[in-house]
């Protein structure tokens, strides 16, 4: 046998290269303009570099040029999804910077539409996570119960998406009957739906498979990056600012604060993340139908100026649908606020993106990002 | 945000390891038997705890939320002792928000010119917030970075940066984060001017 056909290897001969990947920031499944920079070795991922700033429109630059009545439809495009819940915070802030009092309807109407706009956020949560992952269906049942509740809101202010409907002192428009009697019917006909949703997806073996057990972050992790919201309960603890710092009369409705159990997988990973999402709108729908039913008729605005001046700093967050959205208003006794600055819990999520996407598969990106369930208008404001 | 892959690789996002951290006992917290903290009681503890230096004054006759000041040459040690403490349990860091104060207020009024950094620490423990403050040089603003004490700091801290042009020493990825690298001056500073042009394109006022 001759040896000189043989080829000797080297080390040389083996050698693989890491492949950067560029997603986005035009890619479907980053829901907005987020671009990821992924450094892979083969399927696998060694880290990832989130790359934000393109949705910026300077909201904290345009606050302090404004009177805060006007700060208000910025507040709305922050979250253009959960707007109701941006300018509840940042009403609920101003106004606890004068102590100024608010009727009880004021607070009920607030909590109603806040509620209804947790839903209307989660059910889109819901349908394009379930669209990413290739199930279509969820996608078509959850927008059109979505759109039921953009028609109401539509009804109650007059706009479907950036409402500048809740106002320092109240709301700026008083609930119909008629509104009332399609929130009633929507609370009937929406349970049932959503329990198909929820059986067409929770189950679904395929879903769980792309779901379960992956993009796990554990909870000492989830608090040490600051989470909030479902993105935390996820992770497995019963914290709601609901419930921990209760703000428009949320004390008086009775609902169960739900949290990661991993009933599939493991706490903390995107199907328990996405399964908060659905208990959680049976728990709105509760607190909706007592509040209509507790709904007071003592006004819907309070003896607040149209133009308030209030002096003193303060930080408030609320819960908002992806978490605690917080604002730190510093007030120095004229018309326009000094500084206003807005925590975002998106920001925060993406944050933890190159921690929690090391050593997953590329394909499983885009499981991890819908279930985090960020809006990029939010994480750069 | 660089335009080229390779180059925007080295500055983005650091991958060093956060020491481990102080978060433990988790299953003790429940939202229905915490009693909230009160700031007075933080503010001794911290005294004793860390030295009767590193608290300042404790504000609270404004509305809102009252504030503990602190002496930023302790930074690293107060957040230490906040997190770990087993009575205040602060695992959790909020915000991190800068403001810049000119010389003169609106009005006109001579103010002390200053940045000042305000920390909200969470203690789910307690239900409680902890508000705490910094006072800095307006001209040179630097604080110690505790990306190390909480993984939320380092994108909030270089937020700050961005915004407001404070530096925190050792932090490992003291970059701009929302705006882009090459964008010159830092926009939450009362006394900034637009730029007309940005690499030849017309800014839109």
């Amino acid at each position: 046998m001759s040896t000189e056909n043989q080829v000797t290897y080297k080390d040389d001969h083996f050698q693989t290269q890491d492949m950067t990947i560029n997603m986005g920031p035009q890619h479907p499944s980053t829901h907005g303009v987020l671009r990821l920079e992924i450094v892979s070795d083969g399927e696998v991922i060694k880290a990832t570099y989130p790359d934000i700033g393109y949705l910026h429109r300077c909201f904290e630059k345009h606050s302090e040029n404004r009177e805060y009545l006007q700060v208000l439809p910025f507040a709305d495009r922050m979250d253009y999804l959960g707007a109701m819940n941006m300018e509840l915070g940042f009403c609920l802030a101003v106004e606890k910077l004068l102590a100024a009092e608010i009727p009880v309807r004021a607070q009920g109407i607030r909590v109603i539409v806040a509620e209804l706009n947790r839903i209307a956020s989660h059910l889109l949560a819901l349908g394009t996570y379930a669209l990413d992952l290739g199930g279509f269906t969820p996608f078509l049942y959850a927008f059109r119960d979505r759109e039921k509740i953009l028609r109401m809101f539509e009804e109650i202010c007059g706009a479907r998406l950036l409402y500048n409907y809740v106002r320092p002192g109240g709301v700026a428009r008083d609930l119909s009957p008629g509104v009332i009697d399609q929130i009633k019917d929507f609370c009937k006909y929406f349970v049932p739906q959503l329990q198909e949703i929820d059986e067409l997806l929770t189950g679904n073996n395929i879903f769980v498979h792309r779901t379960a057990n992956v993009g796990i972050i554990p909870l000492d992790k989830a608090i040490s990056y600051g989470f909030s919201g479902p993105n935390l309960r996820g992770s497995g603890i019963a914290w709601d600012l609901r419930r921990a710092a209760p703000y428009s009369g949320y004390e008086k409705y009775e609902f169960d604060i739900c949290y990661g159990k991993a009933e599939m997988g493991t706490v903390g990973d995107c199907w328990n993340r996405y399964f908060v999402r659905v208990k959680e709108m049976f728990e709105s729908i509760k607190i909706i139908e007592q509040a209509v039913a507790q709904l007071a008729d003592d006004g819907h605005m309070g003896r607040v100026a149209k133009s308030v001046k209030p002096t003193g700093e303060i930080y408030m967050d609320t819960e908002c649908p992806r978490g605690a959205l917080g604002y730190h208003i510093v007030a120095d006794g004229s018309k326009k606020p000094y500084r206003v600055k807005a925590k975002s819990p998106s920001f925060i999520s993406i944050s933890s993106m190159d921690e929690m996407c090391s050593g997953m598969m590329l394909a499983d990106v885009v499981a991890l990002l819908g279930s985090i369930d960020i809006v990029l208008g939010e994480v750069d404001r | 945000m660089s335009q080229s892959g390779s180059t925007s690789l080295k500055i983005t996002f650091s991958t060093e390891p956060v020491p481990p951290h102080g978060i433990k006992n988790l299953d003790t917290i429940s939202i229905d038997t915490a009693t909230p903290l009160v700031i007075d009681d933080v503010a001794a503890a911290l005294k004793s705890g860390v030295g009767s230096g590193s608290v300042l004054s404790v504000e609270k006759a404004h509305a809102g939320s009252p504030y503990i000041l602190f002496n930023p040459a302790d930074t690293l040690a107060i957040f230490k002792f906040l997190r770990d403490n087993d009575k205040i349990r602060g695992i959790g860091l909020a915000v991190v928000s800068a403001v810049d104060y000119l010389d003169k207020n609106e009005a006109g009024e001579p103010q002390e010119p200053r940045v000042e950094l305000v920390y909200v620490v969470d203690s789910f423990a307690h239900k409680t917030q902890i508000m705490l403050k910094a006072k800095l040089d307006r001209n040179a603003p630097k604080i110690a970075s505790i990306a190390g004490i909480y993984r939320s700091a380092n994108w909030y801290e270089r937020e700050c940066y961005d915004m407001v042009g404070v530096t925190f020493e050792g932090h490992p990825n003291h970059e701009r984060i929302l705006l882009p690298p090459d964008w010159k001056g830092h926009p939450l500073r009362r006394d900034y001017e637009f730029p007309e042009e940005y690499n030849g394109m017309k800014v839109p006022l």
